[in-house]
């Protein structure tokens, strides 16, 4: 899998790794049980810390992405493209509406207007 | 690689090693002639005594002729070879047929120094004991011989070979911004490595309980053996392009500064000498991480140098590969 990353970016690396991949399983180009690249092959090649891959793989598992699992590595779970769709769908959400200027409560309403 | 050092060499892959075929495979005999019987003892079992024999003469024709005639042809490749290298290239055949030459003539110089110093002395054929180490010896003579000849009268650069581009791998060029950095990482799967495994595994028990343990152990670590090359781990990025078993060992690391350019192809194990690795990068400058046919990663090296990997998803490796590439030379 291909990942590029950009320090100058204002986006911290971590969230940037786990934007590209949460893109690859919403468009399914990584599937249910496919498996992330071991966090130190990735991390060499981008010249980054190990932790920084971990910290976005440990984001990606916060939002019921993928399992981490100990010797076995990390894997996309059942039924995440969909989810992922969401919640890019709501990052992009959120950048617009700070984007705009629109306050928080005024989005968080909008939403559970929608809803 | 210095003029003084090639020039010692050429003499010593080109007169010396063929020199000491000769000597080796024919003194003994002139020595010893008086002393040995006719005929003589020319084959021997595992415990080392004679089971085959032939005339005197004919045993000399047997293992000297092929050993001049090995030296003969490894002074000509090395004469060959030597106006080759002047010119910058070293073709590829003729070093190999040298290597050849050479592993062979010294085979049979050992071998035909074995008949006689079994022989000498002896009243008969049957007396004519010979221990095991001399087969081994022989081996060894080959595989020094080959090696020493095929470094001596190289580098031999086999270079890439032909190979069409894999299937919907559209260059497509990868543009980075200014200090943003790309890196890949991906795998290659054998098609069968766990029915492989398993089948030989159930050989392996089959083995145990019909017939040897011997036979069972062979079946188990070949199962085990296809476990860890059945896949290939690759990641290309700052460091290169680095290709490793599952477990991380063996590791080939490529670093940007010997990779010239890197394509996706579709890869015919033939051509590159089958599955597994294949070839050496030092030996014969050309090497291969092979577990399938299909997609690789073509990387070519400085030096006239070539590696290859099957892997999925070449072309974005290839691409990451070229946009670092390209940065690299750039003036910073």
């Amino acid at each position: 899998m291909l990942f590029r990353v950009d320090p100058a970016d204002s986006e911290p690396l971590f969230r940037q790794i786990a934007a590209q991949v949460r893109g690859a399983i919403a468009e399914g180009r990584l599937g249910p049980g496919d498996r992330l690249p071991p966090a130190r092959e990735l991390a060499e090649a981008l010249d980054v810390n190990m932790h920084t891959v971990l910290r976005a793989y440990g984001d990606l598992r916060d939002e019921g992405l993928v399992d981490m699992r100990r010797r076995r590595g990390v894997i996309v779970r059942e039924a995440a493209g969909g989810r992922a769709r969401v919640i890019t769908a709501a990052t992009v959400l959120a950048a617009e509406a700070r984007r705009v200027g629109m306050a928080r409560d005024e989005v968080v309403a909008l939403l559970e207007e929608v809803m | 690689m210095d003029r003084t050092r090639s020039t010692l060499q050429d003499v010593a892959v080109g007169l010396l090693l063929p020199a000491a075929i000769v000597l080796a495979a024919t003194l003994p005999w002139l020595v010893a002639w008086s002393d040995l019987p006719d005929p003589v003892a020319t084959h021997w079992d595992l415990a080392g005594d004679p089971d085959g024999h032939a005339s005197l003469v004919l045993a000399l024709a047997l293992v000297a002729v092929p050993a001049i005639a090995a030296a003969l042809v490894l002074a000509a490749v090395a004469a060959h070879t030597r106006r080759g290298r002047r010119d910058g290239v070293v073709p590829a055949g003729p070093a190999l047929v040298g290597a050849l030459a050479a592993g062979l003539g010294a085979l049979f110089a050992v071998l035909s120094l074995g008949v006689v110093v079994a022989n000498a002395g002896a009243t008969s054929w049957q007396d004519a004991e010979l221990p095991l180490a001399w087969a081994l010896a022989s081996v060894v003579a080959l595989i020094a011989a080959g090696w020493g000849a095929a470094v001596a009268l190289g580098p031999i650069r086999l270079g890439a070979p032909a190979a069409p581009d894999a299937p919907g791998s559209h260059a497509a060029d990868l543009a980075l911004r200014p200090g943003e950095r790309a890196g890949w990482v991906g795998t290659g799967h054998a098609r069968w490595p766990l029915a492989t495994a398993a089948a030989l595994a159930v050989a392996a028990i089959v083995a145990a309980v019909v017939t040897a343990l011997f036979v069972a152990a062979v079946c188990a670590l070949a199962g085990l053996l296809v476990l860890l090359v059945g896949a290939v781990h690759v990641s290309a990025g700052v460091q290169g392009v680095r290709v490793s078993s599952p477990v991380g060992w063996p590791r080939v690391t490529l670093p940007l500064d010997q990779i010239e350019s890197a394509r996706a192809i579709e890869l015919r194990p033939m051509d590159w000498g089958g599955w597994g690795y294949r070839g050496s990068l030092h030996l014969a400058g050309r090497a291969a991480w092979v577990v399938r046919r299909g997609e690789g990663l073509e990387l070519r090296l400085t030096d006239s140098r070539a590696f290859a990997v099957t892997v999925d998803g070449a072309a974005d490796a290839a691409a990451v590969v070229n946009a670092l590439l390209a940065r690299s030379h750039q003036p910073s």
